[in-house]
């Protein structure tokens, strides 16, 4: 009875176990860059809206999110896309506030 | 039926509330963005649609049924973005909004029959997550039927701080001052409330017992 209790669990738990990259790999999906810019004006939810809107339709931009606590937009680039710093304060402009500093990371590769 | 009480008959039947109370956040969306304004208090019923060319402006049509100097409004309105200040925790705006059209009388006023019409709104406004303040001064001229400058001011406050993507409420206070009007100091509690580009405000006047119902959709 034990055993086959045992046989069963391996069972169930095979699927996960193969799911399971071996050590030493990673299951990173490929990512471009992502960009943090500190923003001033970032008060309300409903007003970010624009800002949400301005990066999510531009064809380089994979993801947005918007922090009004830390006053932050962060946006990641689709992989091998670019933004120069000068498009990210102009699209900020745009969208009614002020950029105040940017950071990168690096983007992820498998 | 003339084309303005059509387009002002639609709009205050598309309304829960009769009534105008141009306090709309944002009248200058982003570029390419359209917003719809639906205002309605004791006094009129309008419906703004603008686009934003530019970070700076929009422009759009207004249309009003005015139920205080009963005519029917369709004008041409720009909103103009005079100046924003964006500091780490607050924003603050200062709005310039003017329309130009044509009225139609109805009620005490039926002889007036495509009068000319004008409007200029000033707005001022401060926010942080916490505080807004509010004030701006509207005059109208129409034709043989109005002339008048509305004062207001709002004073709010957020009960709690929404994150991104939360429903927003924030408890306001509106005070108007109307020098012509019947009642020349109106008050309305409002909650104002917003949850991702809907927002949506819901008041009720002390000296008239009218209701006020606004409604801002972005897109």
């Amino acid at each position: 009875m034990r055993s086959f209790v045992l046989a069963l669990s391996l069972t169930a738990l095979s699927p996960l176990a193969g799911a399971t990259p071996p050590p030493g790999t990673t299951t990173a999906q490929p990512a471009g860059e992502t960009v943090i810019a500190r923003v001033n004006g970032l008060v309300c939810d409903f007003c970010a809206r624009a800002v949400d809107r301005v990066f999510r339709r531009r064809a380089e931009v994979a993801d947005v999110k918007v922090d009004l606590s830390t006053q932050t937009l962060t946006f990641t680039l689709k992989p091998g896309a670019r933004m120069e710093d000068a498009t990210v304060r102009t699209l900020v402009r745009d969208a009614g506030y002020a950029l105040v500093s940017i950071e990168r990371q690096p983007a992820v590769t498998p | 039926m003339r084309p303005t009480h059509m387009l002002a008959a639609l709009c205050a039947a598309t309304t829960l509330a009769p009534g105008l109370s141009p306090a709309a956040a944002r009248p200058v969306s982003y570029p390419g963005g359209w917003t719809l304004i639906q205002t309605n208090d004791g006094t009129a019923s309008g419906l703004n649609v603008h686009f934003t060319p530019s970070p700076n402006y929009a422009v759009g049509v207004y249309v009003e049924r005015n139920r205080v100097h009963d005519y029917d409004l369709l004008a041409g309105q720009v909103n103009w973005l005079v100046h924003r200040w964006n500091g780490p925790q607050s924003q603050a705006n200062l709005y310039l909004k003017g329309g130009v059209g044509l009225a139609d009388g109805f009620g005490q006023n039926a002889q007036a029959d495509g009068a000319g019409a004008g409007y200029l709104i000033a707005s001022a406004d401060w926010e942080t997550r916490r505080w807004f303040v509010m004030a701006e001064t509207k005059a109208t001229e129409v034709d043989g039927v109005e002339r008048s400058v509305v004062h207001r001011g709002r004073l709010g406050v957020a009960p709690y701080i929404g994150e991104y993507g939360d429903l927003h409420t924030w408890l306001m206070l509106q005070v108007e001052n109307d020098p012509a009007g019947d009642e020349p100091v109106r008050t309305t509690p409002l909650v104002r409330l917003f949850y991702g580009v809907m927002l949506l405000e819901a008041g009720y006047t002390l000296e008239t017992d009218t209701g006020l119902f606004n409604l801002i959709w972005r897109f």
